[in-house]
């Protein structure tokens, strides 16, 4: 049900029990869960259907600590969210990962995987993913696991229709929400929209903040900074715990199996190498997906002889290769990306300056930390022995690994996966939601999205994100029906 | 801002298309190729009874 308007909105009638902001993942998988459950809501969207680089400017920001990606070309600001430029790996995060890590400060959830494995089924169907497989096990310390893929799904394409024609999910577009809006008795009263060059208040029920794992917690921020503070109450944690999954190459290496580990090719699905459990707690690592790549998958097979000389026979070949004025590397890679541990250092705050609408915008502390190093090593290392005990090639870490030098500038830097700064928690001191994704200290104010993940394990976030928000959908679904 | 040369986000787009694994089309012939350069290079491919580390190599004390 697409209203035209805030004044379509209210002359209509219609009268939801959530407000649901945003309409990425996670606000689409909450609103489709609501229908299910008959609890109207109304979706609210700051852009468009299309990709307006006008909507994204919005998304500015500054960065500080380790290279990133540009904010605004990290997510997108339209309907259907950044699942319009997702690559669709889907993979559900370990049950290791919820649980307290004595070697990780900071780690365990309020929940356990099998909080989420009720919603695996409903998110397989959401997220167009069919097969699985279980993982197997290549040694005592690496484990072969799965990804799947979706297509991807395009949730503002996929799901337009389905939101439109609804009768119980009502959709805004263009209505960026400035603030939440605090009343009394410790609930979100009104959001505040923009109308263009005025702002109208919008009385919700219950409100859902969906808008992403840098915006939920920028959303939060600046309405605690309206407002004196009552809109979360237990701000300690509130933008801090900010995690990405660091992708870097780890090492070169020759093998007699091909570069791509890839076992099912009938199948959209995939298999890495990644520490098992007992090396992740053994040598008190974070998890990680670690694969093989040819150097260059579409060159010449003569350039394909010269990169795997220079893994057996470098001397020689880099002598041959100066004659001619070339330059080759080793014949493949080895490429992670990889946990980070949660640290309240790395965060987002309010920057002095503000977007068009005139709120704060985005600056992100992130740097990884010799914990990281830790990962990336020691798993590099387990996965070479593993190579050499089963025969399958040698590796040769590179350089900064091996000697400890700066983190390389070349390498992708990170997933594009936006984690915790609202993160889930037992306790206010360490969280910013409780088990239920509810603020602590409010009655009526949640949070969908990978903001509340407690620690990222390797997995890509969007799967965890749409069985996170199902269960959400389950939890409202029974409040406001009992209600 | 940010150090990472500005790019449009359609093309981020594209630079995250790019990033999902492709297939190993030419898998078979990269193992094909490796063999023979490993016995011209002399490198011993056995089976490992210990692992060393000679200057990032990891390879097997029988290497």
């Amino acid at each position: 049900m697409l209203f035209r308007s805030v004044d379509e909105y209210a002359r209509s009638g219609f009268r939801p029990r959530v407000a649901i902001v945003g309409t990425g993942p996670a606000g689409i998988s909450l609103a489709l869960r609501l229908q299910e459950r008959k609890i109207p809501c109304l979706l609210v969207e700051a852009g468009r259907y299309e990709f307006s680089a006008q909507s994204q400017d919005v998304y500015r920001g500054e960065v500080i600590g380790d290279r990133y990606h540009q904010l605004h070309e990290a997510r997108l600001r339209q309907f259907g969210g950044t699942s319009g430029h997702w690559s669709g790996w889907v993979c559900p995060l370990d049950a290791s990962d919820f649980e307290p890590r004595s070697y990780m400060p900071h780690s365990g959830w309020p929940i356990r995987i099998g909080d989420l494995d009720p919603y695996s089924r409903a998110a397989d169907e959401l997220l167009q993913v069919t097969v699985h497989a279980p993982d197997r096990v290549m040694t005592d310390d690496i484990d072969f696991i799965q990804y799947r893929f979706s297509p991807p799904t395009r949730f503002g394409t996929v799901y337009r229709s389905a939101v439109e024609q609804s009768k119980s999910i009502g959709l805004l577009l263009n209505t960026p929400v400035l603030e939440l809006v605090p009343g009394g008795d410790n609930r979100i009263e009104s959001i505040k929209v923009s109308q263009g060059e005025s702002a109208t208040d919008i009385r919700v029920d219950h409100v859902c903040v969906c808008t992403g794992g840098i915006e939920n917690s920028r959303l939060l921020l600046w309405s605690n900074t309206r407002h004196g503070g009552r809109v979360v109450p237990n701000a300690a944690a509130l933008g801090r715990y900010w995690m990405e999954h660091p992708v870097h190459v780890l090492a070169d290496v020759v093998t007699s199996h091909g570069y791509e580990m890839q076992f099912e090719t009938s199948t959209p699905a995939k298999w890495y190498f990644a520490p098992s459990d007992h090396a992740k707690k053994a040598y008190s690592i974070g998890g990680a997906h670690i694969w093989m790549r040819a150097h260059q998958s579409d060159e010449s097979y003569a350039k394909e002889l010269w990169h795997q000389a220079m893994c057996v026979a470098p001397e020689w070949s880099n002598r041959m290769l100066k004659r001619m004025g070339k330059e080759y590397q080793c014949g493949g890679y080895i490429q992670a990306e990889f946990e980070q541990f949660p640290r309240p250092e790395n965060r987002i705050e309010l920057d002095q300056r503000v977007d068009a609408l005139g709120v704060a915008r985005t600056r992100l502390y992130w740097a990884k930390s010799e914990a990281e190093r830790r990962t990336a090593t020691i798993m590099t290392r387990l996965l070479g022995e593993a190579l050499v005990k089963k025969d399958i090639g040698r590796m040769r870490m590179r350089n900064y690994l091996t000697y400890g030098t700066e983190w390389p500038l070349s390498d992708q830097a990170g997933g594009w996966h936006h984690m915790g700064g609202t993160r889930m928690s037992d306790s206010p001191a360490t969280g910013v939601v409780d088990k239920n994704c509810k603020v602590f200290g409010m009655d009526n104010l949640y949070v969908g999205g990978s903001s509340v993940f407690a620690t990222g394990g390797h997995a890509s976030p969007t799967y965890n994100i749409v069985r996170l928000a199902l269960r959400l959908g389950d939890h409202l679904g029974t409040k406001l029906s009992a209600g | 801002m940010s150090t990472v040369k500005a790019a449009r986000p359609e093309q981020a787009v594209e630079r995250r298309m790019d990033a999902q694994p492709k297939m190993g089309r030419r898998a078979v012939v990269r193992s094909v190729l490796a063999l023979p350069l490993m016995t011209v290079a002399a490198v011993p491919w056995v089976g490992s009874a210990g692992v060393v580390i000679r200057d990032g190599w990891i390879l097997s004390k029988a290497d």
